[in-house]
């Protein structure tokens, strides 16, 4: 099949947020050639591993990196700055994420990168950006998730003996969203140059990133100049609130339960009929609870009936039963249970599975986030193992063998 | 002034609440021309959400709904009525993208599904983004961010090892689902750039954000028994007990230590990824003792060690500002960063000032307020905030003119039937009769909650 941005090619260079997308690109049919350092990625040293530590075995880079090419080419070594330039000749997109000024400083800079190819969109992603007085600061996922704001969202207001404790949360989110925002960057630049414009540069720092995904927080403060509180599992706000909605089931497992339809008569009727026919509804099938305002003056011991009619089902009883209702309700999974869910696994096929025929394991890997139907998603290829592809990057470049085998010589190592 | 990047590009957008507006504002800012349809019997959630202190609560001025959409013309018909799908049909044909984000099967209700949408403009692009997604078994449950979250494993990844999940203070996925779609749209205009080919894109929120876990799927797909997590993570680099990375880094001390105040954002993020940053780090604690010790000799020790290891740590950054924290260590080369609240984000942080990330625009009925923009700078197309805001039915008039040009007739007699709505009617012969909706709001200033 085609993927929608064939054709397109693109260097990328560096860790975390490029590494995204980089992905982001490879899986919609960019080419994306990934230029690492003698010793490998950063990501490769990340654990989980498969059968113990080593550059080709690291979960955690393989989850970014599927759909690549893997060059060694370090350009702190002068010919592989000149390599570089060479393959951007040819490339449409340079990802650098290797922090402000780095690859200038080994004569790869802008105007050298323009001259050698000016329809290029030439990205860099920085943690504070190339300039001003935070420029030189260093970052890391959970220093941005607490400059830009979302640990100051997310944590609890009733842990005992621990107020409002601030969660930031896993999963690499900082090089999410700013990777997220920078495969926009690099699309709308591509769209520019079908409309006539050249290449051009595109300057995303992951500090901005952060701090403009925190949905509500800012307007709290500019509409409301109110800070907000944190609160387990449900939206912070400019004031402290009550309304629990994540309660832990019969089987152990939690589900969310929002109660923003309790003020809507036919949803409210339908919980409390389900909640009856389970003997569950305690005083709520009364007449006075069908009276909007009288409950939403009582809500606090609506949602304490929730939390007791949860904890007396199983968390899939509780989801499909909301769900029939109109509630939109859902139990709190985790990768096990997304693995074995139906809707995901058979019915949209959200998961692909590689084969690794090295270790002979297959892997499975979060598919498709979205379904283009003339050009789809797609995991073609592994990822790559450390240097697999230098010879050939280096050729298509239009290196010749001698600098090829040289380069590969010194400082990489062929497939 | 420079170009824009979607230049010439029209936008059809029926999409409401978060997600779906967060793809459409994008457009708008890279210069695209967003029509957003909309019919006041059946307003976006967000216009009844969230009041200003000092401002009429009202459906125009509500603020997280303005704050989500500036920069796009509102075209308030009845999609519903006959006549009125006529109209939007005839947009359509006009248009190069149409964005939709609702419960799955509404556009087909209204006879506007792909098939039709195509018929209209063959090489049509067009985006739904709906909670579970278009197909499967789950197709008709209702996603909010937070029950999206929920289910995809995002909010599992939030929260204090040995406590329930923290979650997330808001909703991730409506933004992230958002950013997630326009990658997708976007691709898809490429390939109708390189080839003219159109197409439908199915995007379901849940489904967007399972690339946003890590390595978690491939390391539940090869674990073996006994290798399920049990709990939440915590704010360190690695899982408890073990060394997988949470957050593609490793290393200790990386926390969120408590700093002097004691108050709600009383808190500084170190993080320590490798050897050479220790030793900075141990050197701007003043050598202390304990920090030589074996138990703390390795990155490995370090990071079996850090129960012990962040009390060391907290002992040091208590009687401390969170951004003489944040200083001393920063210039010892450890990442370092105050956990900042909004106020301080938007009043104190020098560099998003420097960046110009928050833009102060006057609102008609908000008044001068910050706006967020999008953080891509692009050097010859930059994006732009386009500091006018949808209020219901704001351009209706102008589309059915000028840009499906219609004559004053037509569109009165569309106005009378109802089918159209617009703020104003300078027409002939009751434009004293049609109040404005927005002079039709209560003037009342919202009482200041407590």
């Amino acid at each position: 099949m085609t993927g929608a941005l064939d054709g397109v090619t693109v260097l990328e260079i560096g860790d975390g947020a490029v590494e995204f997308t980089g992905k982001l690109l490879a899986d919609l049919g960019a080419t994306v050639i990934k230029l690492e350092p003698h010793g490998g990625a950063r990501g490769r040293t990340v654990g989980p591993f498969l059968d113990g530590a080593g550059p080709d075995r690291s979960l955690w880079f393989w989850a970014y990196n599927a759909n690549k090419r893997s060059a060694v080419l370090d350009p702190r070594v002068p010919e592989a700055a000149d390599a570089l330039v060479a393959l951007a000749r040819r490339a449409d997109v340079v990802l650098d994420g290797l922090g402000p000024g780095t690859l200038e400083s080994h004569g790869v800079t802008a105007e050298r990168l323009r001259a050698a190819n000016p329809r290029l969109i030439h990205t860099t992603v920085t943690p504070f950006g190339a300039d001003g007085p935070w420029a030189g600061l260093q970052g890391s996922d959970l220093v941005h998730l607490a400059l830009g704001g979302t640990a100051a969202m997310s944590g609890y207001d009733d842990l005992p003996g621990r107020d409002s404790v601030p969660s930031a949360p896993s999963g690499g989110q900082a090089a999410h969203m700013a990777g997220v925002k920078t495969a926009i960057g690099v699309l709308l630049a591509l769209a520019a140059r079908h409309r006539g414009q050249g290449g051009q540069r595109v300057d995303v720092a992951v500090h901005d990133a952060i701090a403009t995904s925190n949905e509500w927080g800012v307007p709290f403060w500019t509409f409301q100049h109110k800070e907000v509180h944190r609160h387990t599992a449900r939206h912070a706000s400019s004031d402290p609130t009550t309304r629990r909605q994540m309660f832990r089931c019969r089987d152990g497992k939690y589900v969310v339960a929002l109660t923003l339809y309790m003020n809507d008569s036919m949803r409210f009727g339908g919980l409390v009929d389900w909640m009856a026919s389970l003997g569950l509804a305690a005083d709520l099938d009364g007449p006075a609870y069908r009276d909007v305002e009288y409950r939403t003056e009582r809500m606090d011991h609506v949602v304490e009936v929730i939390e007791h009619f949860c904890g007396e089902l199983d968390s899939a009883e509780v989801f499909h039963g909301a769900q029939a209702r109109r509630l939109p309700w859902a139990p709190v999974n985790d990768a096990w249970d997304l693995l074995s869910d139906p809707h995901l696994r058979e019915d949209r096929q959200v998961f692909a599975d590689l084969a690794d025929e090295v270790t002979g394991a297959t892997v499975t890997y979060a598919g498709a986030p979205y379904h283009l139907s003339a050009t789809p998603w797609e995991l073609r290829t592994r990822p790559p193992r450390l240097g697999e592809h230098t010879a050939e990057v280096l050729a298509d470049a239009g290196l010749g063998p001698v600098h090829t085998a040289q380069l590969t010589a010194q400082y990489g190592r062929l497939g | 002034m420079s170009a824009s990047a979607l230049s010439g590009l029209r936008v059809v957008d029926f999409s409401w609440s978060v997600a779906g507006p967060t793809i459409t504002t994008l457009l708008a800012a890279a210069g695209a021309e967003v029509i957003r349809v909309e019919w006041p019997e059946h307003p976006d959630p967000m216009r009844a959400v969230m009041w200003a202190v000092d401002a009429p609560q009202t459906p125009d001025s509500a603020c997280f709904f303005n704050y989500v959409n500036p920069g796009k013309k509102a075209f308030a018909v009845n999609a519903r009525n006959p006549r009125g799908r006529a109209l939007l049909e005839s947009l359509i044909s006009s248009a190069d993208l149409v964005v939709e984000s609702f419960s799955a099967g509404v556009m087909e209700r209204w006879g506007l599904g792909y098939g039709r949408l195509r018929e209209l403009r063959e090489d049509i692009i067009y985006l739904s983004l709906s909670g579970f997604g278009h197909s499967g078994r789950y197709t008709t449950y209702d996603t909010w961010g937070p029950t999206a979250q929920a289910f995809n494993g995002i909010t599992a990844l939030s929260g204090i090892p040995g406590a329930p999940p923290a979650g997330w203070g808001f909703s991730y996925m409506d933004l992230s689902a958002g950013y997630m779609s326009t990658v997708a749209l976007l691709a898809a205009l490429h390939h109708r750039d390189e080839t003219g080919e159109g197409q439908y894109v199915d995007v379901a929120q849940v489904e967007t954000g399972l690339s946003m876990g890590g390595s978690s799927f491939l390391a539940a797909s090869v674990a073996g028994p006994g290798t399920r997590p049990d709990g939440p993570p915590g704010n360190r680099a690695t899982w408890p007990g073990s060394a997988t990375s949470g957050r593609g880094e490793t290393g200790a001390p990386y926390n969120l230590y408590p700093t002097r105040g004691g108050g709600r954002f009383d808190h500084c993020a170190i993080t320590v990824l490798d050897d050479a940053q220790w030793r900075a780090f141990v050197h701007t604690l003043g050598d202390p003792d304990w920090a030589r010790t074996r138990r703390f000799g390795t990155a490995a020790a370090r990071v079996a060690n850090q129960d012990e290891l962040d009390r060391r740590v907290a002992e040091w950054t208590l009687p401390q500002d969170k951004y003489a924290v944040m200083e001393r260590l920063q210039d010892a080369g450890v990442p370092a960063g105050a956990l900042q609240s909004f106020s301080e984000i938007l009043e104190r942080d020098p560099q998003l000032d420097h960046r110009g990330v928050f833009a102060t625009a006057e609102h008609p009925l908000l008044g001068e307020r910050r706006w967020e923009t999008f953080p891509a700078l692009l050097s010859a197309t930059p994006l732009r905030f386009h500091p006018t805001w949808p209020s219901l039915g704001k351009d209706s008039e102008h589309v059915l003119r000028d840009l499906l040009s219609l004559g004053p007739r037509e569109i009165a007699s569309l106005l009378d039937a109802d089918v159209v709505r617009a703020p104003e009617r300078p027409g002939p012969d009751d434009d004293a009769e049609t109040a404005s909706l927005e002079a039709a709001a209560p003037a009342a200033v919202a009482e200041v909650p407590s």
